[in-house]
């Protein structure tokens, strides 16, 4: 062995998982062979050897950044304007062919034979828990009190407060009578939550 | 006519089903408000389903755009494609596309033994 060896790859007996004593003795070897005879003498002596590059290997390697693709933040939804619908300019007629898919949809919700029951009746508590779940978009509403008197019977597209008003909504040949008092919850929250069986009738 | 055992949740689950026809309605349209009003009910669609814990059926699913939420109607509203064994959807608003497998029973949902019990609520109508 001599100095030129050194920078090439290491005999297949100094593999990866050759053991501590054995790498010892290898540099022992190695030290013998290079170091002028003054400093031969102090191989021996220095018990303590260092591999400053020992550490460094054991070290786990680090993860690697998940690369997962975000979507849209809220700020991002804002700007485009997914979260509010415009205020203006809405044709009509062309929503009109909705109010044809809700009315099958609210006849087959509330099972109706016909009538709707009597408030008298067992079924009647079950029935205005349907009612209060189901999907009031596409459905035909008027006004008929309100505390804003221009309000009622008026036909036009208008942005209302629900809070002072009591609607009807109209199905076929029947009306139902909807404090606005009830719809003031998220659409969403609707489906979830309890309604009292009586509400005190105050505008 | 027959009285059918009542379905737990049935009125959400047919707040959903009519949220998703009126959607698909809309989603058709090129115009820019229309597409709005079609992510709006998805929307909806997605926060009910979310708070009732009842989950959308896988292919309804696969057919709503991750991040603009619109409904994907192949041919109109979106890209299908099949790239090595997998489908690929490429929505034409966002240009986000998602990947599938392309397995006929991949999901627990397709296969045969999935079914506990069926409910037809066709013959109740009056
Ligand atoms: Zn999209």
């Amino acid at each position: 062995m001599s100095a030129s060896n050194i920078n090439k790859t290491l005999p297949p007996r100094y593999g990866p998982n050759f053991k501590q004593e054995a790498a010892y003795e290898h540099v022992k070897e190695l030290l013998n062979e290079i170091l002028p005879q003054t400093d031969k003498s102090q191989i021996e002596t220095e018990q303590n050897w260092r591999f400053p590059l020992e550490k460094i290997r054991e070290e786990k390697k680090r993860k690697p950044k998940s690369t997962k693709k975000k979507l849209l933040t809220r700020n991002e939804k804002k700007k485009l304007g997914l979260l509010k619908l415009p205020k203006g300019g809405w044709d009509y007629s062309k929503i009109l062919p909705m109010n044809k898919i809700w009315k099958e949809y609210m006849y087959e919700n509330l099972e109706l034979v016909k009538r709707a029951p009597h408030h008298t009746e067992s079924d009647y508590n079950s029935f205005c828990a349907v009612l209060n779940k189901s999907e009031l978009i596409g459905a035909e509403i008027s006004i008929i009190r309100s505390k804003v008197p221009s309000y009622v019977a008026e036909s036009k597209f208008k942005i209302i407060t629900k809070d002072a008003c009591v609607f009807i909504i109209q199905l076929r040949n029947m009306k139902f009578t909807v404090y606005g008092k009830s719809l003031l919850t998220r659409p969403s929250d609707r489906s979830i939550k309890k309604i009292k069986s009586y509400v005190f009738p105050d505008l | 006519m027959v009285k059918l055992r009542k379905c737990v949740g049935k009125e959400n689950l047919q707040r959903l089903n009519y949220l998703y026809q009126i959607g698909n309605i809309y989603a058709k349209s090129n115009c820019k408000q229309n597409n709005l009003l079609s992510s709006y009910y998805t929307n909806l669609m997605i926060s009910i389903s979310k708070k009732t814990v009842q989950r959308l059926e896988p292919n309804i699913k696969r057919n709503i755009c991750k991040v603009c939420k619109n409904i994907c109607v192949p041919g109109k509203n979106c890209k299908i494609r099949i790239k090595k064994q997998k489908i690929q959807y490429k929505c034409n608003i966002c240009s986000s596309s998602k990947n599938y497998i392309a397995q006929q029973t991949y999901l627990w949902f397709d296969q045969t033994q999935s079914v506990n019990e069926i409910l037809d609520y066709s013959q109740n109508k009056s």
